[in-house]
């Protein structure tokens, strides 16, 4: 754990941002994130992860909080800090009648990269992207996997410490998802990622760390293990041997339980889920007395790993039952 | 290398910080350079220059009359001016705000400061405006002191009457670009400089004639041209001009440094 706030690579303090008085976009965010996080930026349309990362990367003003990045204060005039961000926004869009070269070449200028450390490196990066054999050409008229090429190209092309990369894969091909995906998994062996993404498959692939948004609220933040294992603790499947009617018979008994929220039966195999609030040991407990009692055999047992899709849909839906109760939560 | 020897120093990266400024400027001086709505100005301007000197020229030859130089460049340059404001404005309202939300976020996300891009798009419009009116004004006084009875003119009150012209001109390029960066919408920027400035214009000229006024200032502009001016006078409004021009661009680029892009 980074003990010292200049060891953290982003560190965001009661963010919130209003937009013209209009709009609540984001309300009271707290985040530390240390060196070395792979963060999944997870919420709804209009949840407030744009707004968030536009926020860390100084394009917008906070109305009150503040983050800071590499331990210091970010803002408009932050460009030091920005030279150790590469950052892809979810719709890349370049300047008319530029070439992979001459965007780049532009970009590491904005960097304030000099001649010779710049050429070098864009070269090898067109090369990396496999652009190639497109960087002569004008880069309106590319597909969308080349543009994501190009994009990724140009968030690596100060060599930066932290990445935060907006929708990386959206609308591409399954091919190129999957080296977007690779290339995050390698690019995450040494620098900080904050990767926004509505694909939740690609941040269970490639995320050690979550952070859930609910209409600007952050509802979540830590491990991507500890949300799914919020789900994981208390859902079971059971493979059972047995009379069908006696497997029936249990099932029936299991439901008029208090401590199961869902009993489902399909075949043989029972799929139980618990009640937040009891003890799973007790609640197990009871399952293999009324198993026993019906004399129905369980053949194995299984803790359902819930997918971080699943465990996130039941995070916005508890946030989202809470109504006002959550008004009470900062001042407990 | 053994254990004791300290490992090479890794050579520290020499960043430019001018480098971003002067990358916004040339992108912007490029991209400005190559609009329809530069060059249909330049080349609207250079028509008009040309045909109304071709005009004054064909009444000297035909019916001998005489078509006095400062006059005819002064009353050349009075209207070309108020044209080309409105074109002018066009090319400067949208410098900011025309790219918010698209190529802005690319460019601001990067190594750039917002002084610097501000201040990058200001100069390149100073620059492309300038250059262009200095050598459109340049071409239609030595056509007209060719083509025309250029006896009256004298260099240096040319030189000043160019000057006056352009002092005008930084103040209408600096507007335009200051209420784009304080703007979120091109067509609005647009609609507020030009009601400004025109409006601003008009009512100058309803002051007292003690108060200088740019239609005063141009309609002034064949007197100068012979040489009959007051330098003091001159500098001194001019001076103010660029003074209030500074000051615009500061108010610009420090709301736009506070300001969502």
């Amino acid at each position: 754990m980074a003990e010292n706030s200049s060891d953290l690579v982003v560190e965001a303090y009661q963010l919130t941002k209003i937009y013209q008085n209009r709009q609540i976009a984001l309300n009271d965010v707290n985040l530390k994130l240390e060196p070395g996080c792979v963060l999944g930026l997870l919420g709804h349309n209009g949840a407030g992860k744009t707004t968030l990362l536009r926020l860390i990367l100084g394009l917008h003003i906070p109305t009150a909080g503040w983050v800071k990045v590499f331990g210091k204060k970010m803002g408009p005039n932050a460009a030091s800090l920005r030279c150790r961000i590469g950052y892809i926004p979810t719709n890349p869009q370049f300047p008319p009648g530029m070439t992979p070269i001459t965007y780049l070449d532009y970009i590491a200028r904005l960097f304030g990269l000099p001649a010779e450390v710049r050429k070098p490196r864009l070269a090898s990066l067109i090369r990396a992207v496999d652009l190639l054999g497109a960087s002569g050409d004008r880069v309106e008229n590319f597909s969308n996997g080349m543009i994501a090429r190009l994009a990724v190209a140009t968030s690596l092309l100060n060599e930066p410490d932290l990445l935060i990369w907006d929708e990386p894969t959206l609308g591409l091909d399954p091919e190129a998802r999957r080296s977007m995906l690779d290339l995050i998994k390698t690019l995450a062996r040494d620098k900080t990622l904050i990767i926004a993404s509505h694909n939740l498959g690609d941040i269970d692939e490639v995320c050690n760390h979550a952070a859930v948004l609910s209409d600007g609220h952050l509802i979540y933040f830590g491990s991507l293990q500890d949300l799914k294992g919020r789900m994981k603790r208390n859902h079971f499947e059971f493979d059972l041997e047995g009379d069908q009617k006696a497997i029936t018979r249990a099932m029936q008994a299991l439901k008029t339980m208090s401590e199961f929220k869902y009993v489902n039966l399909k075949q043989r195999r029972l799929e139980i889920r618990m009640s937040e609030e009891i003890n799973n040991s007790n609640a197990l407990a009871n399952v293999f007395m009324t198993l026993a009692d019906n004399k129905v055999t369980v053949i194995s047992i299984r803790s359902v790993g819930m997918a971080t899709e699943a465990a996130f849909l039941d995070l916005v839906e508890q946030e989202e039952s809470r109504g006002f109760a959550r008004a009470y939560k900062s001042a407990a | 290398m053994d254990a004791t020897t300290p490992a090479a120093a890794v050579p520290r990266l020499r960043i430019n910080r001018f480098l971003p400024y002067w990358a916004v400027l040339q992108s912007d001086l490029k991209a400005t350079f190559n609009s329809w709505l530069y060059r249909g100005w330049v080349v609207l301007s250079f028509g008009v220059a040309v045909g109304y000197l071709l005009y004054r020229f064909g009444a000297t030859r035909v019916s001998g009359m005489i078509q006095n130089a400062p006059e005819t460049i002064g009353d050349l340059l009075h209207w070309v001016v108020y044209g080309s404001v409105t074109l002018i404005i066009a090319l400067t309202s949208g410098a900011i705000c025309a790219e918010r939300g698209t190529v802005a976020d690319s460019v601001l996300s990067r190594g750039i400061s917002r002084y610097q891009y501000f201040l990058g798009k200001w100069h390149s419009r100073l620059a492309l405006m300038l250059g262009t009116y200095f050598l459109l004004a340049g071409l239609a006084l030595g056509g007209g002191y060719y083509m025309l009875h250029s006896d009256a003119l004298t260099l240096d009150g040319c030189a000043v009457a160019m000057l006056i012209v352009a002092s005008m001109l930084v103040f209408v390029i600096t507007f335009g670009v200051t209420v784009s960066a304080m703007s979120s919408n091109a067509m609005v920027s647009i609609a507020v400089v030009w009601i400004t400035l025109y409006g601003g214009g008009f009512l100058l000229t309803q002051l007292p004639g003690s108060i200088p006024s740019p239609e005063r200032a141009l309609q002034n502009l064949p007197n100068v041209m012979k040489g009959f001016y007051n330098w003091d006078a001159l500098s001194r409004t001019m001076l103010i001009s660029f003074a209030v021009s500074i000051g615009t661009a500061l108010v610009g680029m420090i709301s736009f440094s506070r300001r969502d892009v």
